[in-house]
């Protein structure tokens, strides 16, 4: 007997249809605890908490109306560079992401001998751990006498200290997180080629097109809904990076890599100032929301296929 | 000793080889005093340690447990750190203390969630670079009532130079169980390969100096030749990063330089003694090479190294080194030798649930006898302790005059790196400065008054 047979049973004055809507909304109860509790509950915090003086060491909090939102945009110099240095990173990071991860799907995309090969080595740093990640690129990066610079001085060009001096160090932080999440942009691409009609390509190359037009003409278009998949969660990422930061560079040097995650986690934990820490917070939340409704409103413009 | 029957405690020789000691009777409730057999310089001395017969606090029978936080995953350590937290069980059956042990990285986060949750530790292991921030805000008990009032305690025994970033007026917020000065650690064989006399020689001349320092490393790297370097900040840590101040402070006081003044009200960086001191450090990385350069790693134990700051806890990882090395005090300059120490301290913690009965085993944690059993691991900042020989016992691999002049010497007229209530924001502040001074061309006197002008908010009295 199922389960909504009996619920049928238990509550006899509902309608059949009431009756699986209680059901139905019983199987995904626990769900919604949990997301009420563990990520709703803490986003209303944290609004509530910018308005608010509040110490993690004191554990004491006083209203304070607006006045963190002010020291941020009026008075806190570093906000402000860190503000930039997102910017840079998330410009940087995701149109060579989006770009690198396309054009390694329509490469990869053909079956030719060899290219599962190609896909798992292009997808493996998506599973690496960050951690490990960053200790190689570390070594990878030093200065004189890091493989890279090694490589470079062969060929007579004598390379930075790649993580250690401010204008190389965010080109060095935005290169390895692309190599490091390329794969998973590849493989949501990938997985939208497989859906595209042969034909469409057979006949556009009947018809004389260039790989370029194709790529341009059926391809892309194709692709347009994974596209804006891609970009918003690359964007969303880009504005949350932390980890990758704090162990590749620990926002230095001269606070070059420094970012609004960064920002908060320093406020929140080092400064204590868990009250300004959450006013960034939710700064870079609305940023995020607003620039992925941007996109959202946008897709229309740019997607032909979407159902 | 007065009435009581005793703990007749003598621990066998064997568990005294640090000079530690412990009683070794079954306690009584009516214990009074506890009598201790220490090997000192190798000859068994009886000392008896009065301890409360009941905690000064929380009297009643109730089952307490009293939650420390270290961040020691050390088995040896953690042995005698139960050890201590039996004793103290012993003398008091209803109290219980459990060790509970957050890594190094995650702990000052860790507890101040605890502390923002409403469930902080009675008390734990503090370090030096947050005291100042963390006694501002009103997270730790005055314990100083509690020491002194604590039978046998002898709280003048207590250094107080090492102390005086743990002290406010006549209150005491932790008390030391590490005082650690940095020392020269140097590769003997790197010396003599480049034809140096050893800083040991230097010293006994009375020209073991900040300039001799940066000239050894130049000549050590120039002979050296790839991958080997003079100098390599703090062994362990990074002097560009982290260390960083650690790192400067040494050559700064040997300069009679300050950072920044001791109530906080002017910056010290741009002074012409602080900008001799830098320049110094700025030479060695940019023009000399002679020390690792930024973003690179290295580890004295490498035996590629000429010289690095070290602490005694780094001598262990020396045992299986394939070189001679030795250690020697930090040098000194035109201000002389000013020793430089490393702290962690333990803290009562306001908030915690038995702060009265948390100060109490604190005293009883810090009595001589106890601090000669952390003696074993962690320098003391008892002058008793000190003077007992305990440092050349437990480290019998360094030439025992060595350590007296570079350890000893050090703990008692050390003073520890600057802190700050602010630490955090102002090291944000300053250290873009720091970061463009390791460029080629960078030009310290203007850096320095960047610096000075950057962290400006944080200098006011």
């Amino acid at each position: 007997m199922s389960l909504s047979q009996n619920a049928r049973r238990r509550w006899p004055v509902l309608t059949l249809a009431q009756q699986d809507a209680w059901v139905g909304f019983l199987f995904v109860l626990p769900r919604l605890l949990g997301f009420l509790i563990f990520a709703l509950a803490p986003l209303v915090a944290v609004f509530v908490f910018s308005f608010e003086h509040r110490n993690l060491l004191t554990a004491q909090a006083t209203f304070a109306g607006l006045d963190n939102y002010h020291t941020m945009v009026e008075t806190d110099p570093v906000f402000r560079r860190m503000a930039l240095n997102t910017l840079i990173f998330s410009a940087g990071l995701v149109p060579l992401n989006v770009l690198l991860a396309f054009s390694l799907a329509v490469m990869l995309a053909a079956p030719f001998r060899g290219v599962t090969i190609f896909r798992t080595l292009f997808f493996a740093p998506v599973v690496t751990s960050t951690a490990a990640w960053v200790i190689v690129w570390t070594f990878i990066l030093q200065g004189d006498q890091g493989p890279l610079n090694q490589l470079l001085a062969l060929i007579g060009i004598q390379g930075p200290n790649w993580l250690r001096e401010p204008a190389s160090a965010m080109g060095a932080v935005i290169v390895t997180r692309v190599i490091k999440t390329v794969g998973l942009n590849m493989v949501i691409f990938l997985a939208a080629l497989q859906d595209l009609p042969r034909e469409l390509v057979e006949a556009a190359r009947v018809d004389g097109a260039e790989q370029l037009q194709v790529v341009r003409h059926i391809i892309l278009p194709f692709l347009a809904p994974s596209l804006v998949l891609v970009v918003i969660i690359t964007l969303i990422g880009s504005l949350n990076i932390f980890d990758h930061i704090l162990l590749l560079t620990n926002g230095g040097p001269a606070n070059a890599t420094m970012v609004l995650a960064f920002y908060v986690y320093f406020s929140a934990f080092k400064t204590y100032e868990i009250g300004y820490a959450s006013a960034i917070a939710v700064v870079l939340f609305l940023t995020a929301l607003t620039l992925t409704a941007v996109q959202w409103a946008l897709r229309r413009r740019v997607v032909y296929l979407e159902t | 000793m007065t009435t009581t029957s005793r703990w007749a405690g003598v621990l066998a020789a064997a568990s005294l080889l640090l000079g530690a000691c412990a009683p070794t009777a079954q306690p009584t409730s009516e214990v009074q005093t506890i009598v201790v057999t220490q090997v000192v310089a190798g000859t068994p001395v009886e000392r008896v340690i009065t301890a409360t017969p009941e905690p000064t606090a929380d009297r009643s029978a109730e089952p307490v447990s009293l939650r420390f936080t270290t961040w020691t995953g050390n088995e040896a350590q953690l042995a005698v750190l139960n050890a201590i937290g039996a004793d103290y069980t012993a003398l008091h059956p209803n109290v219980t203390v459990q060790f509970e042990t957050i890594p190094f990285d995650e702990y000052p986060t860790k507890l101040s969630v605890q502390l923002a949750g409403g469930d902080p530790p009675d008390l734990g292991w503090i370090v030096e670079v947050v005291a100042a921030n963390w006694i501002e805000a009103g997270v730790f008990e005055d314990v100083s009532d509690t020491l002194q009032a604590y039978p046998g305690y002898d709280y003048d025994d207590l250094l107080t130079a090492p102390l005086s970033l743990w002290a406010r007026d006549e209150s005491l917020y932790a008390v030391p169980f590490s005082t650690s000065p940095f020392f020269v650690l140097y590769n003997k064989d790197l010396f003599a390969a480049a034809g140096l006399e050893t800083p040991d020689a230097l010293l006994a001349r009375g020209e073991w100096t900040y300039a001799a320092f940066a000239d050894a490393a130049k000549a050590i790297a120039e002979q050296g030749g790839a991958g080997v370097y003079g100098y390599l900040g703090v062994e362990g840590g990074n002097m560009y990063a982290a260390n960083l101040w650690q790192t400067l402070t040494p050559f700064l006081w040997a300069y009679g330089a300050e950072p920044w003044s001791a109530d906080y009200a002017t910056c010290g960086l741009n002074t012409p003694e602080a900008i001799e001191a830098v320049s110094l450090v700025q030479r060695m990385v940019v023009t000399d090479e002679s020390t690792v350069p930024p973003g690179e790693t290295a580890s004295f134990t490498s035996g590629q190294i000429g010289m690095a700051f070290g602490q005694l806890s780094r001598i262990g990882a020396l045992k299986d080194a394939t070189f001679e090395w030795g250690i020697a005090p930090l040098p000194g300059g035109p201000a002389g030798a000013r020793p430089t120490i490393g702290q962690a301290a333990i803290a009562v913690f306001r908030q915690g649930a038995h702060s009265d009965l948390a100060a109490d085993f604190l005293a009883f944690m810090t009595t001589e006898a106890n601090v000669a059993r952390l003696a074993q691991f962690w320098p003391p900042i008892r002058q008793s302790v000190l003077d007992s020989g305990v440092i050349a016992q437990n480290y019998p691999a360094v030439d025992a005059a060595s350590l007296d002049a570079a350890v000893v010497a050090g703990i008692a007229n050390g003073n520890v790196v600057p802190s700050h209530p602010d630490f955090a924001k102002l090291d944000l502040a300053l250290r873009p400065s720091f970061d463009q001074l390791w460029a080629e061309g960078a030009d310290v006197q203007t850096l320095m008054n960047q610096a000075c002008e950057s962290g400006a908010t944080f200098f006011k009295p």
